[in-house]
């Protein structure tokens, strides 16, 4: 049997038991808006961190990552995750904690309704729906562009493209559609599993095969070893990226925070924070090795070549199976955050939008409108990846600083009484024009003075967005009534600490 | 010790991890090598994960609030949106 064949066995086999959980979600999903968008808030912490540890981790993990280590050795790892492990949990807690009580309290689905509510004001909650669409949408077309390389590329071209991006969505969209947030969080538990222990098997498989960790360094060229310094990273991106892009990107992604909303208790919000280091750990310390180790084994790749060094490697030194395991494992981290993506951008059309417009529809219609929406936005992805729409994926360039100017105002009116409407508004609206500026307008490579030193554009763009925040907040007037409706409540949590 | 004080704490211990990193970038240098594992990666890792877990373990014991009474969070149906 062609390795293109095991590959495929193994992959739908991984499919299958998607099909199966999401099923079993199905029986157990009320038609109410609570339940299908946030399960009850019934989760608990291996559900909880499943769902959010999976909507978090992508398909670079399994794929930029490695590519990353294969270029610049073991510095990779320090710099994709030395700080986000610690940075991200505390940006989960400052942006979801408080919208979880307080959702749970007063009924809230997304954050945008429920920041709206916070300031009174339909124009704050259809911003934030604007723009986390726009941001989200690119993501949606690449998950589903990964989707179809992979089974492309694992099934030997046996599987079309256009066939695999199909294949992929379609699944996401069924089990999404049968359970909601329940179905897509269970089938987030199975996958965080396979890619998480793939992971760490590869390493010793990997290991074993070169002859052992020492071994397998050896044959690592000098420079590869180099963490920082006169490593290959200049301090600024060393900094930068940990920090104010993965690190703010956490807060102020609405498909962590809903699914931090979903959570039964507080309990199982902080036992999760406390999982995400060592979780992060076992995950990208096994893909950057794995990389660092290819350099020696494939010298000369360039550019994104490297990118294909986890499948070079278990192509070379692991059996058919195994490679077919690797197909899986990259589905699960690319279905894990599609299916988030999609629930939520279709959850937020339906709540933010429609309810908005139309108050009096029933939940059951609701609910429908939903699966509705999820529909139309999984044949308008499919769209995008089979045409590979490069207008949409040039968005993606500046959606990770986007999202993450977005953090300061939404941490801001979680934790600052005398935040106002138009600090919000401003600080949200014109980082983000700001950043447009930074990426598609300035001349590059950009001055000095416009990037603070050498910093990539989220750094100012997240300066210009606190400094709004702050100073149009004073100098405009807060919204007493809702602040009062709020802070009565957070008050008296707090006053348990 | 109060709570605030509790809190500067946590924060402080954020800061220095922060500070740590950076000073990494800015000096850091050449692996001081240790069997397969080179010392510094080995640093990474440790503030990856085990430096990691003690700042958020204080973080949840000192900044979070702990778990409230049920009533306070049950919803009257005049309270919500």
């Amino acid at each position: 049997m062609s390795r293109g064949i095991i590959s495929l066995i193994v992959i739908f086999a991984y499919m299958a038991v998607l099909l199966i959980i999401g099923y079993l979600s199905w029986k157990k999903t009320a038609r109410t808006r609570e339940d299908y968008f946030l399960a009850s808030r019934s989760f608990r912490t291996i559900v909880l961190f499943s769902a959010i540890f999976g909507a978090n981790m992508s398909a670079f993990v399994l794929v930029g990552a490695p590519g990353l280590a294969y270029h610049t050795g073991y510095a990779a790892y320090g710099y994709g995750v030395g700080l986000f492990a610690l940075i991200a949990p505390i940006f989960l807690y400052l942006s979801g904690y408080r919208l979880w009580f307080l959702g749970k309290k007063y009924g809230y689905i997304t954050p945008a309704e429920a920041l709206g509510d916070r300031f009174s004001s339909t124009a704050v909650t259809w911003v934030l729906f604007i723009l986390w669409i726009y941001y989200t949408v690119p993501y949606l077309e690449i998950s589903v562009i990964g989707g179809g390389i992979v089974f492309e590329a694992m099934s030997g071209n046996l599987i079309p493209y256009w066939a695999g991006a199909t294949i992929t969505l379609a699944v996401v969209f069924i089990y999404v559609w049968q359970g909601g947030m329940r179905g897509a969080a269970w089938v987030n538990v199975f996958q965080v599993a396979l890619f998480m222990g793939f992971l760490i098997f590869a390493f010793f498989f990997i290991a074993y095969r070169l002859g052992g960790f020492s071994e397998a360094t050896a044959k690592m060229p000098i420079e590869k070893l180099w963490i920082v310094g006169k490593g290959p990273f200049k301090w600024q991106s060393w900094v930068a990226f940990p920090l104010f892009i993965t690190g703010f990107l956490v807060g102020g992604l609405p498909y962590l925070i809903m699914r931090v909303m979903s959570a039964a208790s507080g309990t199982n919000i902080k036992r999760i924070m406390l999982i995400y280091p060592a979780a992060v750990t076992c995950t990208w310390f096994p893909p950057c090795i794995i990389g660092a180790w290819g350099s020696g084994i494939f010298p000369g790749l360039v550019g994104a070549q490297s990118d294909k060094i986890l499948p070079m490697m278990m192509a070379k030194f692991a059996p058919a199976w195994v490679t077919g395991m690797l197909g899986a494992a990259i589905l699960a981290a690319i279905m894990s955050t599609l299916d988030g993506q999609l629930l939520t951008s279709s959850n937020m059309l339906a709540s933010d939008v429609i309810l908005r417009v139309k108050k009096d529809i029933s939940q059951v219609k609701e609910v429908t409108l939903c699966r509705v929406f999820l529909l139309a936005m999984c044949a308008a992805a499919l769209m995008l990846a089979i045409f590979r729409v490069q207008a949409i994926f040039r968005i993606a360039e500046v959606a990770f600083s986007g999202f993450a100017c977005m953090t300061p105002a939404i941490v801001g009116a979680q934790y600052w009484k005398r935040c106002s409407k138009w600090g919000f508004l401003t600080s949200i609206i014109v980082s983000n024009i700001a950043l447009h500026l930074f990426y598609y307008v300035f001349p590059k490579p950009l001055p000095s003075w416009a990037t603070l030193g050498g910093f990539p554009p989220v750094v100012p763009g997240l300066v210009i967005s606190l400094v709004l925040l702050v100073v149009v907040s004073l100098l405009t007037k807060p919204t007493e009534d809702k602040v009062k409706k709020w802070w009565d409540i957070i008050d008296k949590v707090e006053a348990n600490g | 010790m109060s709570r605030k004080a509790k809190k500067t704490i946590v924060w402080l211990c954020v800061l220095g991890s922060i500070i740590y990193h950076l000073a990494f970038g800015l000096w850091g240098n050449r692996s001081l090598w240790l069997g397969w594992l080179p010392l510094p990666g080995f640093f990474i890792l440790l503030e990856t994960s085990v430096v990691s877990f003690f700042i958020l373990l204080l973080f949840t014991k000192w900044v979070a609030p702990k778990e409230s009474s049920p009533d306070i969070l049950i919803r009257d149906k005049k309270e919500g949106l």
